[in-house]
């Protein structure tokens, strides 16, 4: 059977999957919402919840908590000036002063509406550019899949910020850490020093655990309650010219961020603030940009919706992650025994385009569900943060012993959550860590199989046209992201974001 | 002190790169050479000396701003840094001993006992005030863990 997009909504709309991207989307928002628990953390907590899950089910779950958190986030930034994501500092600049203005509904409305444009945008986009990128991946041997790697490992660069070397360390001890273990070539133990515990290599749940969970924890002690915006929202809805400006504006913002959100390295935080930047310029009346500008918010919050949206594309076509998130999705893939690439559309055409079609159906229920329900999701970020801590490390432990049902992944974990907390106090970026310890073995295997066709000789990189394509991309992208960071604010770089 | 943590963090970095150069070498030195063109352990010596040559950049950056910072104190310039690490201590210090003292606790009482237990301990170290507070709502988390994941949701704890 043929699958396209119209099979997929069909399979998405079983009630199984639709409840599941139900789950998704309700988890999501309620994580958005609370300040300090990113999505990036959430995939780590939940993943041994979701892995027993049929595979579609479950990478269904995990997109929906993606983009439900973006809207959660922009709740607290609207209602509280709080942001609830990194990605959501930016909305902060005029949906704040909106609520201010007693127009807090129409920014929230705004929102909703502007994150599923681009997310209608995004299924459009993936829907007509993710099989033929495919296709041509079927063309990719070893050589060529070590360039495309090498181009997602570029990200390890722009999630260092502004501190390469330290990002780039991060980067190359995570790369060190996937080789522990034994030798996919030659079956001999690596970095094991006698313990049978670490032949088996460190599985990476624990590590996410400890590095999103348990260093959010330590570091976060000390968050009190916030203040919930108990006044009028306000119309909900924008009306006449505002709305359509709002409109506008969300789709410019949904283009920017598809575009940018294909790019490695390319963080929902930066592109917003870029994307702010574009339209305050392009603005008749940038004067009025964060006082309560409907623009400032439909576009950002378009945006770090397409970004996400966008970011599957190389995962589903390629195999390769654009940011953690991606590479944590990667990993359930893996886990599940599916690789995403080129073979995934051949072999599973069902469950790609069912996920596609599930990323539509969910931005849909984002917009029906949380416009009513916005009080109650403001509620949440209510929570003394004293009840929450404790819960998030039980939840920690649980979902790291489960894996292999032993202790010595829950050992592996807490020690992961001290260097990450470390790291955080010292300014060490994380993300380069993951993407390298979830990325190294691809790279490892991809290059050492490409040397081995070539008799060792690194030529083969630069012979092979698609190759030495992705290469020349990598220093493009590297130069860009390197540019665009100089150009940022620095409290828009968090190089612990999404 | 500055200096000194900056060292540490640098001869960490070092370290390391030196236990993957030595692993490497290990690998390429037991390992036949016939699988591969340039022996199976070069990858991780590649990397190893890469993270040698960030961790010797670092050091030496570090060690220049630090002159700098104490040439700045010695001048007495206002808003020259001292980077103390006193402020990471406290809670976070107490949270890891707590953690470290569940896990160790996991295999010994079983997963009900040391959870409510780490509860307990915990909510008081996040700031719940009374104890009897922080026992009834430690119990009631614990049991409501051991209820959610072991019993309903099947997974295998100790």
């Amino acid at each position: 059977m043929d699958y396209g997009l119209w099979e997929g909504m069909l399979l998405a709309l079983k009630p199984v999957t639709l409840g599941w991207a139900f789950i998704g989307c309700l988890l999501g928002t309620v994580v958005g919402v609370l300040p300090g628990l990113g999505p990036a953390a959430t995939i780590a907590l939940l993943l041994p919840l979701v892995i027993p899950l049929d595979a579609t089910n479950a990478i269904v779950c995990i997109c929906a908590i993606c983009y439900g958190a973006m809207y959660g986030g922009s709740t607290t930034s609207i209602l509280m000036n709080v942001p609830g994501e990194a990605s959501s500092v930016v909305t902060c600049l005029d949906g704040y002063p909106m609520t201010k203005k007693g127009r807090a509904g129409e920014a929230l409305a705004m929102s909703a509406i502007g994150s599923f444009i681009a997310g209608t945008g995004g299924v459009i986009l993936l829907s007509f550019v993710a099989l033929p990128l495919a296709t041509f991946g079927l063309m990719f041997g070893a050589p060529e899949f070590f360039g495309l790697i090498t181009f997602s490992l570029s990200a390890m660069v722009a999630f260092s910020g502004r501190n390469l070397r330290k990002g780039l360390a991060t980067g190359i001890i995570g790369m060190l850490l996937s080789t522990v273990g034994l030798d996919p070539m030659t079956g001999k133990d690596r970095f094991t020093f006698g313990f049978t515990g670490l032949m088996r290599g460190i599985d990476v749940i624990p590590v996410l655990m400890g590095l999103f969970g348990i260093t959010e924890v330590l570091s976060s002690g000390q968050k009190g309650v916030l203040q919930v915006y108990e006044g009028a929202l306000g119309h909900m809805i924008p009306r006449g010219k505002e709305l359509i400006k709002g409109l506008k504006a969300s789709l410019r913002g949904s283009a920017i961020g598809l575009g940018l959100g294909l790019l490695p390295g390319m963080f929902p935080s930066v592109v917003s603030f870029i994307c702010y930047d574009i339209e305050r310029k392009i603005s008749k009346y940038p004067e009025l940009f964060g006082t309560g500008c409907i623009e400032g918010v439909a576009s950002v919050e378009a945006c770090n919706n397409a970004v996400v949206q966008a970011g599957i594309i190389p995962l589903l076509s390629f195999g390769i992650p654009t940011t953690p998130v991606y590479a944590m999705l990667l990993a359930v893939f893996t886990i599940h025994g599916f690789q995403p690439g080129p073979l995934l559309f051949i072999k599973n055409p069902d469950m790609v385009w069912t996920i596609i079609a599930s990323m539509y159906i969910g931005n849909a229920i984002l917009l029906i569900l949380n416009l009513p329900l916005v009080g109650l999701w403001a509620r949440f970020a209510k929570i003394p943060y004293r009840y929450l801590g404790p819960s998030i490390i039980g939840i920690c432990v649980i979902g790291s012993y489960s894996v292999r049902n032993t202790l010595f992944d829950v050992w592996t974990m807490l020690i992961f959550g001290i260097i990450g907390f470390i790291m955080k106090s010292r300014d060490w970026p994380v993300p380069p860590m993951i993407l390298g310890f979830i990325l190294g073995p691809m790279f490892e295997l991809y290059l050492r199989q490409s040397l081995q066709m070539s008799a060792g000789s690194t030529g083969i990189f630069f012979t092979r046209p698609i190759c030495l394509a992705f290469l020349v991309l990598t220093v493009a992208v590297l130069i860009l992201t390197q540019t665009i960071f100089r150009k940022t604010p620095k409290q828009y770089i968090d190089p612990d974001a999404l | 002190m500055s200096t000194r943590v900056f060292l540490v963090e640098g001869l960490l970095v070092v370290g390391l790169a030196a236990m993957g150069l030595f692993e490497g070498l290990k690998i390429n030195q037991n390992e036949s050479v016939l699988s591969e063109p340039v022996g199976p352990g070069w990858y991780i010596i590649s990397l190893s000396a890469m993270l040698l040559i960030c961790g010797v950049f670092s050091m030496y950056s570090w060690f220049r701003e630090s002159k700098r910072a104490c040439k700045s104190l010695e001048e007495g310039v206002k808003g020259a840094e001292r980077i103390s690490l006193s402020h990471y201590a406290g809670p976070a210090v107490i949270g890891t001993l707590a953690l470290v003292a569940y896990t160790v606790m996991l295999p010994i009482v079983g997963y009900l006992v040391s959870t409510m237990l780490f509860f307990v301990f915990s909510l008081r170290i996040f700031g719940e005030k009374p104890w009897l507070r922080c026992i009834v709502i430690g119990i009631l988390l614990g049991l409501a863990f051991y209820c959610g994941f072991v019993v309903l949701g099947q997974v295998q704890m100790p």
